[in-house]
């Protein structure tokens, strides 16, 4: 890798990490909704202890989502992340991921994409549906996700073919996504 | 006659290559092992996992860091039965500490299993001994809050040794993958700016020990049970590579050096070496 590349870029990425984000009022709104709904579902579950056996861990995972789906059965595409949020969203991916400048943003969305990797079971992109263990997941270029609304504690943003998913990492839940993301 | 000798002194040092005992240079220094992308539970990491318990016996480290993608497909528990503590139950069984960074193929609840020793963070520290500090990273997921605990963490260190270990490389020669560029684009500053010394990674199946960059060793470990034969590309950054087979590494941290050795899965030495540490 020639080091004046990644001068270049560091001065890139640092200048983007540097832009104050816009406070999103609806972003905000919603995910603290969300926050507060995932908080009573684990309501009376045990929390997960730091040195957790594998059977504990699973019992968690599988609890947390199942109450989780519970309280959210009539949750639809586009409630968390609200069309100002998507909107946003999507300039923020489109401008990360386009042209030449943005060939290593594609290529670090492609490294782990369950769509790319093709893994033993399919991940469905819906509100409220599992994120199978035995999928990988996308990594996130770091200067996108600089640019991206920061989220609580244990969601996360990760790509599934060009779809941006918004998971529910401790539950393995798909709290929303935003359809055909990447252009 | 000439050709015939030469031949002679390359069998020998082959020979003496594949024969090598693996022994401390010190005894007082800190050892440890290295693995990565060894969450398949098939035969290779079974064979790997044995050779590492061998080589134990004569270069005794403490712990093993693992480099990601420590379970691949499900993660039920029979899965980390199967795919973890089955193979290295030699070495569980006789207290050898795991510490896990997170792969692209690993479930972040892994960061609460009790045997990764990753006291449920997806980045941590800890400091084996004093003057020497680990750095194990999320390189899945690179946010903010990540950066500022790193920046935070590295500052504060006061360790002599800071080795930081995690997934994705940031310099490749791997054909699969290649190196992450936007990564070492916001981690490299810091790596440099506050003295880092050794950086492994995984990800790419393969084994590359990398010139050393701005001053900072770098080895790539994603062969301990997946293998990409041939994966290695010419770049010009590859100090020694090796893609025939899987490998892994044990390391040595004497005063201000560290020793390396790289062996195969057959328990062949396929790379070794002392690097100085930064001043």
């Amino acid at each position: 890798m020639p080091s004046s590349g990644i001068s270049i870029l560091v001065v890139g990425i640092f200048l983007a990490a540097d832009v104050k984000k816009p406070i999103l009022k609806e972003f905000t709104t919603r995910i603290n909704e969300y926050v507060k709904l995932r908080d009573r579902a684990g309501q009376g579950l045990a929390p997960l202890k730091r040195e957790a056996t594998p059977e504990q861990i699973l019992e968690h995972t599988e609890a947390l989502a199942m109450r989780l789906q519970k309280i959210r059965s009539h949750a639809r595409q586009g409630d968390v992340l609200g069309p100002e949020t998507q909107a946003y969203i999507r300039d923020i991916v489109r401008s990360e991921t386009k042209g030449k400048q943005g060939k290593p943003a594609k290529e670090a969305v492609a490294q782990g994409n369950p769509k790319v990797e093709t893994p033993a079971q399919p991940v469905p992109v819906k509100v409220n549906a599992r994120y199978p263990a035995a999928a990988p997941v996308s990594t996130m270029p770091p200067a996108l996700l600089l640019r991206l609304p920061d989220l609580p504690k244990d969601l996360e943003y990760h790509f599934v073919g060009r779809d941006l998913v918004l998971l529910d990492t401790a539950a393995r839940i798909i709290v929303d996504y935003i359809p055909n993301v990447v252009p | 006659m000439l050709r015939r000798s030469l031949l002679a002194s390359i069998i020998g040092t082959l020979l003496n290559l594949w024969a090598a005992e693996v022994t401390p240079i010190d005894k007082d220094s800190l050892r440890f092992a290295v693995i990565g992308d060894t969450g398949t539970g098939d035969r290779a990491s079974t064979e790997i996992a044995n050779q590492l318990a061998k080589v134990r016996t004569t270069f005794p480290f403490e712990f093993a860091v693992m480099l990601g993608d420590n379970i691949y497909g499900n993660e039920k528990p029979r899965d980390f039965e199967r795919k973890f503590e089955r193979p290295f139950k030699l070495l569980i069984d006789a207290g050898v500490k795991f510490y896990a960074a997170l792969g692209n193929h690993d479930d972040r609840n892994q960061r609460f299993y009790k045997l990764f020793n990753m006291n449920g963070q997806r980045y941590y520290t800890f400091q084996p001994r004093a003057g020497v500090r680990f750095f194990a990273l999320d390189s899945n997921y690179m946010d903010r809050d990540q950066l500022d605990w790193l920046e935070r963490e590295l500052k504060a260190s006061g360790s002599e040794w800071k080795i930081c270990f995690f997934h994705h490389p940031i310099y490749s020669s791997g054909e699969r993958h290649g190196p992450s560029v936007q990564l070492a684009a916001l981690i490299e500053p810091l790596f440099v700016k506050y003295s880092v010394d050794v950086v492994l990674s995984g990800h790419e199946h393969i084994y590359e020990r990398i010139k050393p960059q701005k001053g900072i060793y770098y080895f790539i470990v994603g062969s301990s049970a997946k293998l990409r034969a041939g994966g290695i590309l010419k770049t010009g950054i590859t100090a020694k590579g090796f893609d025939t087979d899987r490998a892994f590494m044990v390391m040595e941290l004497s005063k201000d050096q560290i020793y390396f050795h790289t062996l195969a899965r057959s328990g062949q030495v396929v790379d070794s070496g002392l690097l100085m540490r930064r001043k």
